[in-house]
């Protein structure tokens, strides 16, 4: 979901039309969404009040990409537009596709022929590897410790009710009814800061592509760093002329990439006690990629001793001054880096031919970008969707609670925020529940 | 001359065999119940009760499905409780105290009237194959031949007992009942894989021994509600006391002192005990900060001076007993009649077989009860149902019948069962059940029993039953509906006073019928509008459970043959491949429920299996 021209939703399902038929009486004015392969156009309301132009082209079943019905949804190509969408779909019970969903489905539905099946096999191991790792991204920081705050309320309190549910009245002094509320209140507060949090993170760095600009002590980072983003900086020849480190947002073709100076220092350098330092190691963590600024007579011990496992491309600014890079560097960046693009700028001369130099080599890592931050933008909305889930879910179960009577209500909501939470926290399977029952309390006959 | 032809023989005549062999007699088929003595069939080995939260369930579920020990167990009944009914309608559980001997009376009595069921005292020592593995007789130690088409073998707690008390242990089963061997020998050479379990028992103590006025009364319900839907009102029953009692910081002490000298902590009991029964050995060791446990003590009949010591499971030497027993309160004085003892035994691995309990190396070989790795007569009951429908269900070639989790508790049992490799006998929880909101005990037939008339194992009796509580249902809801909802009670979106049921505070049914006295005029019974109650309040989770249910469904029912290649697969990992080779699950669902199995290996391993179907499918029409 790149801000673009237009955008396009693709739904996909045997029963599509059936749950489709109160989006449109609620959205669409009641338009009706004549089910055979067409094109047609209408005004849906996602904003009150606001109408926007909205076109859709039905695919019937067997003859679509996936097999089954589909419709495509072609709206502006604006972000906000289109997640709108996808939540008022949710409303009636349509689901974010799982990373291979729509390939999946295709193959079984005959779609796809046998000779096919290997690219499937290896889409859906990549399309989850990818999502791990934008998963984590997202939930590196603070989600992750709410996440599992979350889950440690939730399920400290389900091993309590389900004691009770499981064991007779009088068969143990261990259980404590009464603290069950208490976890789910602290429970429901966690998520709510949660989904507060997670919406302010996905406006403001979800949809960003992060890169570091690394490199030992005047290597010409900043240079590097103003010749990207046109922003002018203070340069000098004294090595560490950048004291703080400094960030510019980058319009390339279609990303919005977050380009991060780095002060002149290898990622070992990085006191723990220091906050900027923690910062830093903050953002080395997240970034997506890594500018390695070098200089010809940069030594391989004045590199940085290791590097975060992501792309990177090296830059060799100065190249004017020596032609070739030694040997020993090159050696040393192959040890170090492992795979790695490189390019090399001369400090004079022609600047439009420096420009073009150092975007052919950057236009890759830029095109990897877009399908990332897709990814993430994918997986910020699951997470935003599945917390609110959850959330409700606690809230009911706190209404229960209240009431009283029925716990099997409460374990009822309770065990369905866990799970619309599994995605995030990982399963709980019965049977840890159970071993946390029985090494918490001595129950039983 | 005595004709030793049968189609099924069952060897064992406990919870699991009587059902195994009623079932398979109910379908039309000659069935032997082959049991060491003919007065020891239908014995409670351990509790005189049955039911229990999660069991209760279980044995509903057996009798909607035309099973026995409902029946027995109110014919038995001297004391009814409903558990659980102040947290909800989805997990209250039926209980009841049973006359012990009533008990395997009334089961000897039910198994001779069946026509079709030949009991035959004696000793099963080995079993016949034939070269295709297909069970074709079981061989007695006396020399008969039994000739069958199916063999199931309930043999509980019996395949090499042994039974442990302090640091002596002898051979046997049950407390002066001997073990039996030669069948273990027979099970090795068939290769079938076994391991060793352990369980126990506590001590009886003598009822007028013991200062009542020290222990708090637990008296049985004022209405009592049985476990068979064929079971009238049981409210003329006369019903007995059982009391509570608590151990004391002395009984820790002494256990404590004296672990030196039990089987199971001088490391002498090789298997292991289950965590949900500790034995007061294990409470005192492992929540040794507790300095009081409950006891029940539960009469084991009316007017019997034998209590059972619920709670206090041991195997310590019999003088230990008495000296922790008397610190208890109210049993300074008391006597023990009979001293808790522990048993070990041999068990199969409930992995090596499929859903329909048949073991996958041989057919027409099925293993039901204890000796899959179970705990309780309940969990006993309902394996031996399935087995002995599915051995006659293959005799007559006919499908197989298999519960799936969202049907039943014992779907939930048997599907656990078979994919596991239990470290301690598996005991049926409602924590269990996924899907425990729609498994409640009162819907139970309206769940199971349509299936088992179209299994022909229903009798004219639960029809008749049956139809007038689907009638009764159905007026009720009528009734309901056609009321408008009462104006001074607020909700929005409420239309009908069917919608009453849906209120956080339900008024009740006494209110309800006060308001509207022409509900009482439609002569239904009380169970009947508490379905309704739940069947509204829970209709919402139903659904969404329901949803989930049918989402999954077409993948959970995908069948992996049993030859399936796992390591022809691409690209699924090790660790799941290594798991999938261990349990060889029978479905996708089972595979997806697998620890170590991902989604994305089961994506890969969908794409696989179709791959597969597709291959043969084009091979065939070459």
């Amino acid at each position: 979901m790149i801000p673009a021209q237009r955008g396009v939703l693709r739904c996909s399902g045997d029963l599509l039309f059936e749950h489709l038929a109160p989006w449109f009486e609620k959205y669409a004015h009641g338009f009706k969404l004549a089910e055979k392969r067409s094109i047609q156009h209408f005004e849906c309301d996602l904003f009150d009040g606001v109408s926007i132009e909205t076109t859709t082209v039905v695919f019937c079943a067997p003859h679509s990409a996936t097999g089954e019905n589909v419709v495509e949804f072609h709206l502006p190509g604006n972000p906000v537009v289109l997640q709108r969408l996808e939540q008022s779909l949710a409303e009636f019970g349509l689901e974010v596709a799982e990373p291979g969903d729509f390939t999946r489905r295709a193959f079984l539905n005959g779609r796809l022929d046998l000779s096919q099946a290997e690219a499937v096999l290896e889409l859906v191991q990549s399309r989850s590897a990818e999502s791990a790792r934008a998963a984590s991204q997202l939930l590196s920081g603070g989600l992750s410790q709410q996440m599992s705050d979350v889950r440690h309320e939730l399920m400290t309190s389900l091993v309590e009710l389900e004691a009770g549910l499981d064991f007779e009245e009088g068969d143990s002094q261990d259980l404590r009814p009464s603290e069950v509320i208490e976890h789910v209140k602290r429970a429901k507060q966690i998520l709510q800061d949660a989904a507060v949090g997670q919406q302010t993170r996905a406006l403001t760095t979800g949809a960003r592509f992060g890169c570091l600009l690394l490199g030992p002590p005047n290597a010409g980072k900043t240079s590097l760093f103003a010749h990207l983003t046109g922003m002018p900086s203070l340069v000098s020849d004294q090595a560490g002329t950048t004291r703080d480190y400094r960030r510019a947002v980058l319009m390339s073709s279609s990303v919005d990439i977050d380009l991060i100076d780095f002060p002149g220092l290898g990622g070992d350098a990085v006191d723990q006690r220091d906050a900027l330092a923690r910062e830093l190691v903050a953002e080395f963590d997240q970034a997506d990629m890594c500018l390695l600024c070098l200089h010809p007579h940069t030594k391989p011990d004045e590199l940085p001793s290791c590097f975060p496992n992501m792309p990177k491309l090296v830059v060799f600014t100065h190249s004017d001054l020596e032609l070739q890079v030694n040997r020993e560097l090159n050696h040393e960046l192959r040890l170090r880096l492992g795979n790695y693009s490189m390019v090399s700028l001369s400090s004079q001369g022609d600047s439009a031919a420096t420009s073009a130099a150092l975007s052919e080599a950057i236009t890759p890592f830029f095109d990897e970008a877009e399908k990332v931050i897709t990814q993430r933008i994918r997986n910020s909305e699951r997470y935003q969707q599945a917390l609110g889930s959850a959330s409700a879910a606690v809230e009911t179960a706190e209404q229960w609670l209240e009431v009283g009577g029925q716990q099997d209500l409460v374990a009822a909501e309770i065990h369905h925020a866990l799970a619309v939470l599994a995605e995030l926290v990982g399963e709980m399977t019965p049977d840890d529940l159970l071993d946390r029952l029985f090494s918490a309390f001595c129950v039983g006959k | 001359m005595v004709v030793n032809e049968f189609d099924v023989v069952v060897v064992g005549g406990g919870h699991a065999g009587l059902e195994a062999a009623a079932v398979a007699a109910r379908r039309g088929l000659n069935v032997a119940l082959v049991n060491l003595t003919a007065d020891s069939i239908g014995r409670m080995s351990c509790n005189p009760a049955i039911g229990g939260i999660g069991k209760g369930q279980l044995t509903r579920e057996i009798d909607a499905l035309g099973g026995l020990m409902g029946r027995i167990a109110d014919h038995a009944g001297i004391q009814f409780r409903m558990l659980n009914t102040s947290k909800g309608r989805a997990v209250q559980s039926p209980r009841a105290q049973c006359d012990r001997d009533a008990y395997e009376q009334y089961a000897q009595k039910l198994i001779a009237d069946i026509d079709n069921i030949s009991v035959v005292v004696g000793e099963a020592s080995d079993l016949e194959l034939n070269d295709e593995r297909q069970i074709t007789a079981v061989l007695l130690g006396d020399g008969r031949r039994l000739q069958c088409q199916a063999a199931i073998l309930t043999t509980g707690t019996f395949l090499e007992g042994v039974l442990h008390q302090g640091l002596d242990s002898v051979e046997g089963g049950r407390v002066d009942e001997g073990a039996s061997h030669p069948l273990g020998a027979t099970l090795r050479k068939l290769q079938v894989p076994v391991a060793r379990l352990k369980t126990g028992t506590p001590p009886r103590i003598a009822l007028d021994s013991v200062d009542l006025s020290q222990c708090q009364e637990q008296p049985g319900d004022e209405i009592p509600s049985g476990f068979s839907f064929l079971t009238g009102d049981l409210s003329e029953r006369p019903q007995i006391n059982c009391w509570l009692t608590k151990t004391t910081a002395r009984t820790q002490e002494i256990v404590r002192q004296n672990l030196d000298k039990t089987a199971m902590y001088s490391g002498k009991i090789e298997g292991k005990g289950p965590r949900y029964c500790p034995s007061l050995e294990d409470k005192a060791v492992r929540f040794a900060d507790r300095d009081e446990h409950t006891i029940f003590l539960e009469p084991e009949a009316v007017g019997s001076n034998i209590l059972y010591a619920n709670g206090i499971s041991t195997s310590l030497p019999a003088e230990v007993q008495l000296e922790f027993v008397r610190t208890c309160i109210g049993l300074e004085n008391a006597e023990i009649l009979q001293a808790g003892y522990a048993v070990e035994y041999t068990h199969v691995a409930p992995r090596s077989l499929l859903p329909t309990l048949e073991y996958r190396g041989a057919s027409g070989l099925y293993f039901a009860g204890q000796i899959c790795g179970t705990s309780g007569y309940e969990e006993a009951a309902a394996q031996g149902l399935i087995a002995g429908l599915n051995a006659a269900l293959a005799i007559q070639q006919q499908p197989a019948f298999v519960l799936q989790r969202h049907q039943a508790y014992i779907g939930v049992l048997i599907d656990d069962l078979v994919v596991s490799d239990p470290s301690e006998p598996y005991r049926m929880f409602t924590s269990r059940a996924e899907h425990r909101l729609l498994l409640r005990q009162d819907n139970a037939d309206l769940r199971l029993t349509p299936l088992a008339q179209q299994l022909e194992i229903s009798c004219e009796l639960r029809d008749k039953i049956f139809a007038q509580r689907q009638h009764n249902l159905a007026t009720a809801r009528q009734a309901l509906s056609s009321k408008p909802y009462p104006l001074q009670v607020a909700n929005s979106g409420a239309r009908s006073l069917l919608d009453m049921c849906k209120q956080p505070k339900f008024v009740g049914w006494p209110a309800m019928f006060e308001m509207h006295p022409d509900l009482l005029e439609l002569d239904i019974p009380l169970r009947d509008w508490q379905t309704i109650e739940a069947d509204v309040l829970y209709a919402g989770y139903a659904r969404r459970q329901q949803a989930w249910v049918e989402r999954g469904a077409e993948r959970e029912a995908m069948q992996i043959p049993a030859d399936f290649d796992y390591s022809s697969v691409q690209g699924l990992r090790a660790e799941a491949r290594l798991c999938l080779i261990e349990s060889l699950p029978t479905t996708m669902g089972q595979a997806g429920r697998m620890a170590g199995v991902t989604p994305a290996d089961l994506g890969i391993l969908e794409i696989a299996l179709v791959r597969r179907q597709r291959a043969s499918k084009n091979l065939a029409d070459v």
